[in-house]
């Protein structure tokens, strides 16, 4: 069967990253320790070309791949690219803390890919299937790196507590999937939403569906009162491993939220966004206040993740496209923050030394200034202090709410931040006001330094130009419809938006184009329209029947819809089965047009004239019907939507006592199956 | 009552029965052997919806290969069944109740025959005899689901790495052979010939 | 006499029960006594390979020895130990018998000669076969008895790991055939010795037969009974009909194993001179009796292990299945699969 390669260029990114595990997986199992540098050195250079090939792919059109299980738009795109990003840096910090803690094992890059590699498949999932194995991947490679100190016992309690409470989480999720499939019947995202917005389905089954879905989402991003695993597992797991999970998969959590209830639920917003005002809303108060009362540093950024996952839900409750842009603004803006809060606690640790506890910042600002005021930087960005980009994070995802008069909320949540202010700058003092502990210089590796230097001045370089961040993550969103008009038409919601819009999608917008409803998927000339030799309104690509009558009335195979559709030019050797190459070209047309009639199911009927044997007719004609049954099939029409059937000469449409009956008679007919 | 409708119901009473003896039996040995039991009464269930490609697999997969490691651990674990305290048991009991039942009654209002009668969804048709459950998982698993299954693939991959990771030790104070030094062992290695001067003929008295 | 002929001819459909019930009697029952006569062909054939007689006392030549044992075990004692469980204790060798018989329902005798023609009977095998080591592992948890338990475990994990290899095999004979109906794989090889999968299957084929030696706990790979090590292992606390039963279950397996792989390898019920000159010559052999020979041929097998092969040690079987067995029906199975995408001549065009 033949097999497109094109169809694969979307994957690049994950398909380089699977390579790339697999290839780290061989090459480190012939490496002796001490060049296990090597491991480390061929995972980050694939980073970098696995960033170059979602850059390029992100370029292409949106599309829905693997039917409809895969998704590629610009939030995918956008996501991908900043979790590649932050990999490298978790990387690079990671590094020295294993080697300080003997843990330098290539398995830790392997499974930190296998994460990355599920975090992108959660991205660009177009159904819930692939989404929920991508959480498994992501959750299972995290249970395993949170053990991977396997001689720690604290890592693994850690580890067995984040696999119940995480199998229990996924559990739930599955649970909520199958009743939202048992109720719409579909699996895929655009699938579930057609059914929404057709209004046949069953709301209380939905409904009790949604709020497992929301529960699962919860306890995966650890939304209060979901969060009891977070503080426990971000004190017991490495640090290093606590960087990757505390924040990459934030990015993750707010795509599986979108994905879930904006692609697929969206027409259930009102009910999911009580939900999730709820949760955040106690996320946001428990997470502040509890923090305050902490004196581990892990458990204290482990409760700050609470409440910002907190802040990040408000823009998705918003259900509008600046809500959206804002979360996600501020998925990325959280994840680049706990990155470098990580990374300078990574940085003080020493030999066989972790920091633990807030006092191991004091005095920081007389052992290396220049650390002490890129902590402070970030500390500053988390509190939500201008012009750090954390302010702005707060800043827009409120807006959103209060966009949607949800004043009250908003209210609250400025209230929390505020509270939150304090234990962030508890630990500014510490740093600037206090006597050191130990005058022991940094002893991090140079690459270490630079990186976290960068990391926090991004976080300084996003306050003052955030619109360069947040006009991408707006872009993303450009054609998400709000949540009131989630099943208008994308004419509706362009007006709406007071966007020109491309309603039929075929890359000329409205305002050029002149064949205003191209069916979607079409190449299409400058003026939008496509060639239409018989003029019957359907495009020749599509056209199954291209000479008919002009005026005559025709169906969307571009056939009168009460005869049969006789396949004209598909022609035979003679006595054998094999295709023509004329017919093949017909047949490339019949398959397009096929294809495009989604869940027709169509009979490929072969006849033969009535010389020679019944018998063999009807074998050779069910050959026949079968070689061109093969050939759509091989053009991408899906099996399950043909049969082939062989009549031999038993129905005869022309006299077979003239040659030129006979050659009518040898036919291949393709009927619609009601 | 017919004869498939009397399976189902002998079928779903066992797997109640053998999950809840499951869940109180206090010998971990017979708990694993009643979720055995379970399995096959699930598998039982799957037959008669004619799913019977999954209704093997479960049998050969649980029954056949996870439970029997499983047993292999819970029966080598030295439990004193005596000194196992019901104390939690009973603690918790009151609060695992009434989470249960709530779930039960949710459970039934929503999953049951309002929502999901003969009504709404019409009970399936009976495939015709040529028809192969197995084919048609594969036809399925190959075209539509093939991104979803190679993902899957991945996961078992991660399961791997992580196992092998997280368990292997290499002791250095360990006494084992190496089967393939042991066959490419060559005379030389083991035997030298020494060429010793015969001794001198002595006289004969 | 018209009236018993129509009798006859009407049973199967006005009694279907009934007659599915005769049909499994007419399989039992001749297995039952084949397993009997083999105790008996496993005795004499190890005795002459020893240069011995082997029984010849009861019964000319010995012929009756297989029934004074029978009856000789029938009227034991059985033996529960104390702080065993009874009923698992039962329990366990009908556990072990019972996957033995109930998979020859599947397995076709001639073209058409099935009692159940099922399209996944692979996979029923499978099933059934991995579920065999549950008689073994409770009769070793059961008795109360470290040499049982050790014995069981052993052979659990002996079976398991053979199970995969075993497992991959089939799966290599599955894409070979195109089927997962034992029928349709026997069809599938059709055209003569050379055409049996035998050949392009030939390392799993290998592969096949050895692993059915380790799930049968038989020679060399007999670690789970060990007489001189464990003494019998995990039916040690086992007398009287249980432990008949056991040995039963034993060799009514070795007798399915070497059918099976007569039926996946060696064309099953076709005539090996099929497609040759000397086809006409052999037409009215009917094809049960060349199953049988093929079953014959692969049981002698079992007994010639037996009596040739030391024990292997625990550890090397652990090895060959994991690292020599399992990488090899991998590979040969992506061997097995570009031939057949490829229409490799002669088996798969």
């Amino acid at each position: 069967m033949a097999f497109d390669l094109n169809t694969l260029m979307p994957l690049l990114p994950e398909i380089m990253v699977l390579s790339l595990v697999c290839i780290v997986l061989v090459v480190d199992l012939f490496l002796d320790d001490e060049y296990r540098i090597v491991s480390y050195g061929i995972a980050q250079a694939g980073l970098i070309l696995a960033l170059l090939a979602t850059i390029m792919v992100g370029k292409g059109p949106d599309q829905t791949l693997f039917d409809g299980n895969y998704r590629i738009d610009t939030m995918a795109t956008v996501l991908k690219t900043s979790m590649l990003i932050l990999v490298v840096g978790a990387f690079v910090y990671a590094k020295d803390y294993l080697r300080n803690h003997n843990l330098f094992k290539g398995e830790f890059f392997e499974l930190g890919l296998f994460a990355l590699l599920g975090m992108m498949v959660m991205v660009s999932s177009g159904g819930f299937l692939a989404l929920y194995l991508g959480l498994e991947l992501l959750a299972l490679s995290l249970y395993a790196l949170v053990a991977f100190d396997r001689d720690s016992s604290k890592a693994s309690e850690a580890a067995m507590k984040y696999f119940v409470l995480g199998a229990l989480a996924s559990g739930m999720l599955l649970y909520g999937i199958s009743m939202v499939y048992g109720a719409t019947g579909r699996i895929d995202f655009g699938g579930v939403g057609e059914v929404l917005c057709s209004g046949q389905f069953d709301t209380t089954v939905l409904v009790f569906g949604l709020v497992f879905i929301v529960i699962g989402i919860g306890f995966k991003t650890g939304l209060v009162p979901f969060h009891m695993w977070a503080p426990d597992i971000y004190e017991g797991a490495p640090t290093a491993v606590t960087l990757f999970l505390g924040s990459i998969p934030k990015i993750a959590a707010f795509a599986i939220a979108m994905r879930m209830l904006v692609d697929g639920l969206l027409p259930l917003h009102e009910h999911w966004q009580g939900m999730l005002i709820i949760l955040s809303l106690l996320s946001m108060a428990l997470g502040n206040v509890v923090a305050i009362a902490q004196t581990n540093i892990k458990r204290m950024l482990a409760y700050s993740t609470i409440s910002h996952v907190g802040f990040l839900m408000l823009g998705i409750l918003s259900a509008t496209q600046e809500g959206y842009a804002a979360s996600m603004f501020y998925a990325i803006v959280y994840a680049l923050m706990a990155l470098g809060a990580f990374g300078v606690l990574i940085l003080l640790g020493r030999q066989g030394l972790d920091i633990e506890n807030l006092e191991d910042l004091k005095g920081l600002s007389r052992r290396s200034p220049w650390f002490a005021g890129m902590m402070l930087l970030l500390m500053f960005s988390m509190a939500g202090v201008p012009p750090t980009v954390g302010f702005f994070a707060k800043l827009f995802v409120l807006e959103a709410v209060v966009n949607v008069d949800l004043i009250w909320l908003a209210v609250f949540g400025v209230i929390f931040s505020i509270i939150g202010v304090f234990y962030y700058l508890r630990i500014v003092k510490l740093m600037y006001f206090d006597a050191p502990v130990s005058d022991e210089p940094l002893s991090a590796a140079i690459d270490t330094k630079v990186v976290l230097t960068l990391n926090a001045l991004a976080v300084l370089w996003f306050g003052l130009f955030p619109s360069s961040l947040l006009s991408v993550c707006s872009d993303a969103f450009a054609k998400v419809p709000p949540a009131a008009l989630a099943c208008a038409t994308p004419q509706v919601v362009a007006a709406n938006a007071g966007v020109s819009l491309d309603s039929d999608g075929d890359g000329v917008p409205d305002s050029m184009d002149r064949c205003a409803t191209t069916p979607v998927g079409l190449r299409v000339g400058r003026n939008g329209c496509v060639g239409d030799s018989d003029s019957d309104g359907i495009a020749d690509q599509i056209d199954m029947c291209p000479g008919t009558a002009a005026n005559a009335v025709v169906d969307e195979t571009g056939c009168s819809p009460d005869i049969a559709i006789v396949l004209e030019g598909v022609t035979f050797l003679s006595g054998s089965a094999s295709l023509t190459e004329d017919s093949k070209r017909v047949l490339d047309v019949v398959a397009a047009s096929i294809v495009r009639l989604d869940k027709q199911r169509f009979e490929i009927a072969g006849h033969t004239d009535t010389s020679g044997s019944a018998e063999l007719n009807r074998g050779l004609s069910q050959r026949r019907a079968e070689t061109v049954r093969l050939y759509l099939i091989e053009k991408g029409v899906s099996a399950l939507r043909l049969v082939a059937r062989g009549y031999g000469g038993a129905h005869p449409v022309a006299d077979n006592s003239t040659p030129e009956g006979r050659r009518r008679n040898r036919r291949v007919e393709i009927n619609r199956i009601r | 009552m017919t004869f498939e409708k009397f399976l189902f119901y002998f079928f779903a009473a066992m797997v109640i029965f053998a999950g809840l003896m499951l869940i109180t039996r206090r010998n971990p040995v017979y708990s694993a052997l009643f979720l055995v039991l379970a399995f096959f009464n699930a598998a039982g269930l799957w037959m008669l919806m004619e799913a019977e490609f999954l209704a093997i697999t479960l049998v050969l997969v649980y029954v056949g290969a996870v439970m029997v490691l499983f047993l292999f651990v819970v029966m080598m674990l030295d439990i004193n069944v005596a000194e196992m305290k019901p104390g939690c048991f009973i603690t918790y009991l009151p609060v695992g109740i009434l989470i249960a039942l709530t779930m039960v009654v949710e459970m039934v209002m929503v999953v049951g025959p309002n929502h999901f009668g003969l009504d709404i969804y019409a009970s399936p048709v009976p495939h015709a005899p040529g028809y192969s459950n197995t084919g048609e998982l594969g036809s399925m698993l190959y075209t539509i689901y093939m991104y979803p299954f190679e993902i899957a693939a991945v996961i078992l991959l991660v399961a791997i790495v992580a196992a092998i990771g997280l368990t292997l030790r290499r002791r250095p104070d360990t006494k084992s052979q190496n089967p393939s030094k042991q066959v490419l062992v060559k005379r030389d290695d083991r035997l030298r010939v020494v060429k010793m001067p015969s001794e001198s003929k002595m006289e004969l008295k | 006499m018209e009236a018993i002929t129509n009798f006859l001819v009407s049973f199967p459909t006005e009694f279907p029960v009934l007659w599915i019930l005769v049909r499994i009697v007419v399989i039992v029952l001749p297995l039952m006594l084949a397993v009997a006569y083999f105790t008996y062909a496993e005795r004499k054939i190890i005795g002459y390979m020893q240069v011995r007689l082997g029984p010849n006392r009861v019964g000319p030549k010995g012929w009756l020895q297989p029934i004074a044992d029978a009856v000789k075990l029938m009227f034991k004692e059985i033996i529960i130990p104390s702080g065993a469980n009874k009923f698992l204790f039962v329990l366990a060798p009908m556990l072990a018998l019972g996957p033995a018989l109930a998979a020859w329902a599947v397995l076709p005798f001639d073209d058409g000669m099935v009692l159940t023609d099922i399209n996944a009977g692979l996979l029923y095998i499978l099933a059934l076969t991995s579920v065999a080591v549950y008689g073994v592992i409770i009769a070793g948890w059961v008795s109360n008895s470290k040499y049982a338990f050790l014995g069981a475990i052993r052979s659990a994990a002996q079976i398991v790991s053979y199970e995969i290899a075993m497992g991959f095999a089939l799966v290599g004979v599955l894409v070979a055939a195109g089927s997962l109906n034992l029928s349709d794989i026997v069809r599938a090889q059709e055209g003569g010795l050379l055409h049996w999968f035998w050949l392009p299957l030939l390392p799993l084929f290998v592969i096949y037969f050895i692993s059915g030696v380790a799930e049968t706990n038989r020679a060399p790979f007999d670690v789970a009974e060990g007489e001189s090590e464990i003494v019998a292992g995990f039916h040690v606390e086992y007398s009287g009909m249980t432990f008949a039963v056991f040995f039963l279950a034993e060799y009514a397996n070795m007798i399915l194993i070497s059918a099976l792989t007569a039926l996946m390898f060696l064309g099953g019920w076709l005539s090996p001179f099929q497609g040759s000159f000397m086809e006409s010559w052999f037409t009215w052999v009917p094809g049960i009796i060349w199953f049988f020979l093929k079953i014959l041929i692969f049981g002698f097998l079992f007994l010639w292990f037996r009596a040739t092969f030391p024990r292997y040690r625990y550890d090397q079987i652990m090895r060959l299945g994991w690292k020599v067995f399992i990488p090899i029906t991998i590979v040969w199975i992506l061997v097995v699969a570009v031939a057949v995408v490829y229409k490799f001549p002669i088996w798969f065009d």
